[in-house]
């Protein structure tokens, strides 16, 4: 699984907390590098869909004028897209327990 | 797929030779000779009802105009011959085939004999001759591509003689088309059926001459090889050949395996060719729709659609299909596009191959199907790997196990869901759909982003549909649906918009 679609997911259970289930706690099975092309447009305009401060622990590292700025968004874009936790288990952080996640 | 894919690569370096080696002698004794120059009408069977869809993206990957035959499911469209390996690239279209001829308004006789004899007599006046190179263009690549592979075990310098070769083949091949045509100048009649032999003949043995050649200069004494290279000299000199006769309309006295075996009588004693049903180098479309005739000749062996997908579900949707779909949502870089019932996985597949500036999400309930779209992906990952030596290139999608009743996303994170919903035949059942379709499409308005988000739903049970979307018209706007045949089954598939409404918060927080 890409730390992209881990950023769009959320507990589906309702009232959760804190946070409403979201982000959900990953526990990686394992963690694989895919090259994937890097799209500069493609990472500047996911930015704004990112969940940023589940993505990073701070959100105030978001640099000014990221649009134009490659080396932030080859991070972004390697971060996003190219780190893959395998098939991990996940869960709201009130749980202890983790759910079975299939995927690639 | 790989395998048209490839042979379309080389059609493109052939074409490049070409521009390479004007052959200025041909030209200026024979300017028509130039198979560049010819052309040639195309006509590719498409899904029905993605017509349009299909004729769109001729027009933006050919730039050619098309015709949407009133026999549905067909489009025909003009190019050059130059532009033969981007007609291979289409997405949209399944099968596809060079006109040979085209009658709109074909009177048939009354009675079956004499309709019969008829279409006997036709296939002597066709002009057989331009169709004809297109497709030995066409097949003599997929013949080049076997023979690569025989020879992988040689040493790369044998290859790249044989690549050498490959461009003098294509010149070798245009003296012979010139030849062919020089013939067909000298008797414009076309009575004579040896003439017409021997041109094939010719036509088709520079190839192998060329490769004979290709043997002695690379020495390589391999008895095999001397012996490959004679079976195929023999086997070149009769074409093999079928007809296929589709026949549609109920004002005919015949039915459509007569007028095939009748045409393909009049095709052998024409060319000299061999009838073989199942192992055929030539097969000769005959459609008859009506008053509406065409003759044509194939260009695909198997339908393009499979692609892709190597685990295949009992409802996996063509890939032809998946495009037009995805093509109707008109997809931006960096859209969001799920398909939360996705099976195998046709449709997000097909969408990161295509369009690689989006992201995919693939989910489904099942988990033997999430598991085979996991597989599919890989083996798409394998095959580019292979292309690519070595390294694997990731393609933007994702794989997850949900249900789409309570999807685990973000509110408004998504901005096109793409999806081919149970018929409630193979998989569900219309009496489950009562309930699945109202609390699917609510679920869908909650992660679809408002007022930019879209999708597009294809289902065959409509009226649940109809009744389930008539409740969400604050959230859905229906724009137009396309009337699809799937596996014959009537379905739709419907294009909505998301509209500014909030939806109806389950979970208020993210």
């Amino acid at each position: 699984m890409k730390l992209l679609t881990h950023n769009m997911l959320t507990s589906h259970v309702r009232g959760v907390r804190p946070g409403g289930g979201f982000p959900l706690r990953i526990q990686a099975t394992e963690v694989k590098v895919n090259n994937v092309d890097f799209n500069q447009e493609f990472v500047a305009r996911m930015i704004p869909k990112v969940e940023w401060g589940a993505l990073v622990e701070a959100a105030e590292s978001l640099p000014p004028e990221y649009e134009n700025n490659e080396d932030f968004l080859r991070k972004v874009h390697h971060v996003l897209l190219e780190l893959n936790i395998g098939l991990p288990h996940l869960a709201p952080y009130s749980l202890s327990s983790y759910l079975d996640c299939s995927s690639t | 797929m790989s395998a048209i894919e490839e042979a379309s690569d080389t059609l493109a370096e052939v074409n490049l030779d070409d521009t390479h080696n004007p052959l200025t002698e041909n030209l200026e004794s024979d300017p028509s000779s130039n198979l560049k120059d010819i052309l040639v009408t195309v006509g590719a069977t498409v899904p029905t009802g993605f017509e349009l869809t299909a004729a769109d993206e001729v027009k933006e990957k050919l730039g050619s105009q098309s015709r949407i035959s009133k026999d549905r499911g067909k489009i025909y469209f003009e190019i050059s011959v130059e532009k033969l390996s981007q007609v291979h690239r289409l997405r949209s279209v399944d099968n596809l085939f060079v006109v040979v001829q085209e009658f709109t308004d074909y009177q048939f006789k009354e009675t079956k004999e004499d309709a019969l004899k008829d279409l006997e007599d036709l296939a002597k006046k066709l002009p057989w001759t331009d169709p004809l190179k297109v497709w030995k263009l066409n097949t003599s690549l997929k013949k080049r591509k076997t023979k690569h592979k025989k020879q992988n075990q040689q040493s790369g310098a044998s290859k790249e003689k044989l690549n050498d070769d490959g461009g003098n083949d294509s010149a070798n091949q245009k003296d012979a088309d010139k030849e062919l045509l020089d013939h067909a100048q000298n008797t414009p009649s076309l009575k004579s059926a040896e003439q017409n032999t021997e041109e094939t003949q010719e036509m088709l043995l520079p190839d192998d001459q060329s490769d004979g050649k290709d043997e002695f200069l690379n020495i390589t004494g391999n008895e095999d090889q001397a012996g490959d290279c004679k079976k195929g000299e023999a086997e070149a000199q009769v074409l093999k050949f079928r007809v296929t006769c589709n026949r549609a309309g109920d004002k005919h006295c015949f039915t459509s395996n007569d007028a095939a075996r009748d045409f393909g009588g009049a095709v052998q004693d024409y060319f000299q060719w061999k009838a073989d049903m199942t192992n055929f180098d030539v097969e000769v479309l005959l459609n008859i729709h009506n008053n509406e005739v065409v003759v044509g000749i194939a260009l695909t062996e198997e339908s393009l659609h499979r692609r892709n997908i190597t685990h295949f579900g009992p409802t996996t949707l063509r890939s032809t299909l998946a495009y037009g779909m995805l093509r109707l949502c008109d997809p931006q870089p960096t859209d969001i596009i799920i398909d939360p019932m996705s099976g195998t996985g046709a449709i997000p597949i097909e969408g990161a191959t295509e369009w690689p500036s989006c992201y995919h999400i693939a989910g489904d309930n099942n988990p033997q199907a999430v598991k085979r779209a996991a597989n599919n992906i890989c083996s798409l990952l394998k095959k580019n790997q292979n292309k690519e030596s070595g390294t694997s290139w990731g393609i933007p999608i994702d794989t997850i196990q949900w249900d789409i009743c309570n999807l685990p996303l973000r509110t408004n994170s998504v901005d096109v869901i793409v999806t081919d919903m149970p018929f409630g035949k193979r998989i569900g059942s219309k009496k489950k759909n009562w309930d699945l379709y109202p609390s699917c499409l609510m679920e869908m308005s909650r992660i679809c982003r408002p007022g930019t988000g879209r999708a597009v739903l294809l289902t065959q049970d409509r009226k649940c549909f109809a009744k389930a979307l008539s409740k969400m018209g604050h959230l859905w706007q229906k724009g137009h649906t396309v009337w699809v045949n799937v596996g014959g089954l009537h379905a739709a598939v419907y294009l909505l918009k998301r509209t500014l409404e909030r939806a109806g918060e389950k979970r208020s927080y993210w």
